[in-house]
């Protein structure tokens, strides 16, 4: 990357179905444990599934939509040793697939909204939402490409961080599950009947779930220079697309490898670098075998001795906060150089190019020094992240 | 970092019919959709780039929007509310409720397989799209990447509207909500191949910035310091920047200027809209040599939205003839 500035990790926060914080995160994952519940916070008697990783929550006393209140716990986490944060060199940037859905749909059944139903069903509101709180006066933007759009968001974050925009970028994904989402995915038949089982030879389709996650992406200079813990790099993002189909992805999974392949490039990779995958993983039948496709000709025959995670098994598919959360799970893998199990999953299918770490955490003998996070969307989009060991 | 230049343009109003190939793909998209493919398939086309065989990694798209697929959105809830059970909903109605539904259209119609990424930042979404857009290609991420910003709207985005101008107060009465496609597309290229044009302009894409600011004063000394910047960076042959605001001003935010923006909202496709409309206009002009409006010297134009939360993008554009 020549002389442009590098970009750290040096804080994380988590809010999903398996608990508040990163460690209910990094601990369930270590356990293999799963989240995935039967819903209780509305009825499917009218849809085939009833499963999803819901958060017991409720919405704020200021009408706040839960997807507000994951991204504002995760962003108190990730910012919790950093007071400083805010100004006018401080940014935000957040990926969210659904934010606003809830207030939309709620004013489109009653028309009791009031002023403002059109700026409550705003997906922007989020990030300003932070921006607000935490005196972010910097660049401050939303990003919409589905279940790609945590990654796509922390992505432009390290951007806006290496072009000079901002010296340091809260920036992450959230997304809240409702009956809207639910149905919708439902209706086209993406959801398993029992609970996600990512690259498993029995897999039947996604679990929905929720919650979100921010990580605080600082220019390396300034990190050290106020003492910060470094987690991981931001080394390298890239988007790609299907040019397919609107749901289903390419069965060759080119969009997402041309994703992944510019995200080495950004990095100055070679995918024989490549030591951990965290891949998007969604347990339905196209996805994880375009994602099989892809991963096995980005990274050839070392595709089987590459250790493969896929977290939807235990927090569901958290649509926009997907791409953020596996992006903080890289994160931890680097700096604490263990691999969670997939929960969900117990046996790949016989010619499966993969390794995906099943049953219990990986203690790697090789160090795991290059981490690729990988998230594919409706529309065809798709992203990939690369981070390093700091 | 390359040199970006803006090679064609591209405006779609509401209720516009498409090319006939794309008749399938139009009914299935919402008014967002539909909007953004318009603009999107124009610029392209009228650049005259073919559509390549196989998905081209190094074209992409990039959409700006405030509200996406709120159409989309709206029909699958009203389907929900009625429905007895999920077999009555429409599965491709919801396809269409992600609002990255026009990169996805757009890239399968051209052919386009890099980049594509879709921000909904309200009011400024459109231009931080372009500015997106030109890092992708001055990085050499993309060598063409088609810049959309679109908003659809339904009845009941009107009715929303209605209540939310009220509550903006006395400075947006008046102001109609529209629906807006539009679109340019940029190249690394230098040189247009458009060889049938008389007198040739290149506009080239100078510098974009993105801040947050809820304080409409201080904003408006952010934005004219950066202005300050720009133009003291683009040196001797650039007259001061002719700035104008994409957005109606509901908060005096450009104090002082004589140019108060447009009178209609157009929300997340204001910036690009102005652009757009602007190349298109500049583009008629050079077809025509004899035209007094033809400059020979460089000029910068710069074109601003402002959120009313409080966001601020803003781009500079260089425009001169060779």
């Amino acid at each position: 990357m020549g002389t442009l500035p590098r970009v750290v990790v040096t804080g994380i926060g988590a809010e999903t179905a398996l608990g508040h914080g990163v460690s209910a995160l990094w601990e369930g994952a270590l356990l293999g444990l799963s989240a995935i519940r039967p819903v209780t916070r509305f009825d499917t008697r009218r849809f085939h599934a009833r499963q999803a990783a819901l958060i017991d929550r409720e919405r704020g006393p200021d009408g706040a939509e839960l997807e507000t209140l994951f991204a504002r716990d995760a962003a108190v986490e990730a910012l919790a040793s950093c007071p400083d944060f805010g100004g006018g060199r401080a940014g935000i940037a957040v990926g969210t697939t659904l934010a606003g859905n809830g207030a939309l749909t709620e004013w489109l059944a009653e028309r009791t909204g009031g002023a403002g139903a059109l700026s409550r069903g705003d997906p922007g509101a989020l990030s300003r939402d932070l921006a607000r709180r935490h005196g972010a006066r910097g660049p401050v933007s939303t990003v919409s490409v589905a279940c790609a759009s945590g990654a796509a968001a922390v992505g432009i974050a390290a951007e806006w961080i290496r072009e000079g925009r901002a010296t340091w970028v809260l920036a992450g994904g959230a997304d809240a599950i409702s009956p809207f989402v639910f149905s919708g995915f439902d209706a086209l038949r993406a959801l398993s009947m029992s609970v996600a089982r990512p690259f498993d030879v029995a897999r039947d389709g996604l679990t929905l779930g929720e919650g979100a996650g921010f990580l605080l992406l600082e220019e390396e200079d300034q990190a050290g220079r106020r003492g910060a813990s470094i987690l991981a790099r931001v080394a390298g993002y890239g988007s790609g697309s299907d040019a397919h189909h609107m749901t289903r992805p390419d069965p060759e999974g080119r969009g997402l490898r041309r994703a992944v392949e510019t995200a080495l490039l950004q990095a100055g990779r070679a995918a024989s670098d490549v030591d951990f995958v965290s891949a998007h993983g969604t347990g339905t039948t196209f996805n994880d075998a375009m994602e099989e496709a892809a991963l096995a000709h980005v990274l050839g025959a070392r595709a089987r001795t590459v250790p493969v995670n896929g977290i939807k098994g235990a927090i569901g598919h958290t649509l926009g906060a997907a791409g953020a959360l596996e992006a903080i799970l890289s994160a931890l893998v680097l700096a604490r150089q263990r691999v969670p199990p997939t929960a969900g999953h117990a046996k790949s299918r016989p010619d499966s190019p993969l390794w995906v770490v099943s049953g219990a955490p990986l203690s790697p003998e090789r160090p795991i020094a290059v981490a690729l996070s990988t998230s594919s969307a409706f529309g065809g989009t798709n992203a990939a992240l690369i981070l390093e060991r700091a | 970092m390359r040199p970006v230049f803006i090679v064609s343009a591209a405006l779609a109003a509401e209720a516009e019919n498409g090319a006939p190939e794309d008749a399938n793909r139009l009914r299935r998209m919402d008014r967002f959709g539909r909007t953004g493919f318009l603009a999107g398939t124009r610029a392209f086309r009228a650049w005259g780039a073919p559509r390549p065989p196989e998905p081209d990694a190094r074209g992409g798209v990039v959409v700006g929007t405030r509200h996406g697929c709120r159409p989309a959105i709206t029909e699958h809830a009203a389907r929900l509310a009625a429905a007895a059970r999920v077999e009555d909903l429409a599965p491709s109605v919801f396809a269409a409720t992600v609002h990255n539904s026009v990169n996805g259209e757009l890239a399968m119609a051209l052919g386009l397989g890099g980049v594509s990424e879709t921000i909904v930042s309200g009011r400024t979404a459109g231009l931080e799209a372009l500015i997106l857009g030109a890092r992708r290609v001055a990085s050499s991420d993309a060598d063409r990447v088609l810049v959309v910003a679109a908003e659809g709207v339904d009845d009941a985005m009107r009715e929303a509207w209605g209540e939310e101008r009220s509550a903006l107060g006395p400075s947006a009465a008046g102001v109609e909500l529209v629906e807006t496609g539009a679109s340019v597309l940029l190249e690394a290229r230098e040189i247009s191949s458009n060889r049938e044009e008389k007198k040739q302009e290149r506009i080239r894409f100078v510098e974009g910035c993105l801040f947050f600011e809820p304080d409409a004063r201080r904003a408006s000394a952010r934005f004219f310091e950066w202005m300050d910047g720009v133009e003291a960076r683009a040196g001797g042959n650039a007259r001061s920047a002719a700035v104008s605001p994409c957005v109606p001003d509901y908060e005096d935010f450009l104090e002082g200027s004589k140019e108060r923006g447009p009178r209609v909202e157009r929300f997340g496709a204001a910036g690009v809209f102005e652009i757009a409309r602007e190349v298109a206009d500049r583009r008629a002009q050079a077809a025509n040599a004899l035209s007094p409006h033809s400059p020979s010297k460089k000029i910068l134009l710069a074109y601003v939205t402002r959120d009313t939360t409080g966001a601020v993008a803003a781009v500079v554009l260089e425009s001169w003839y060779f």
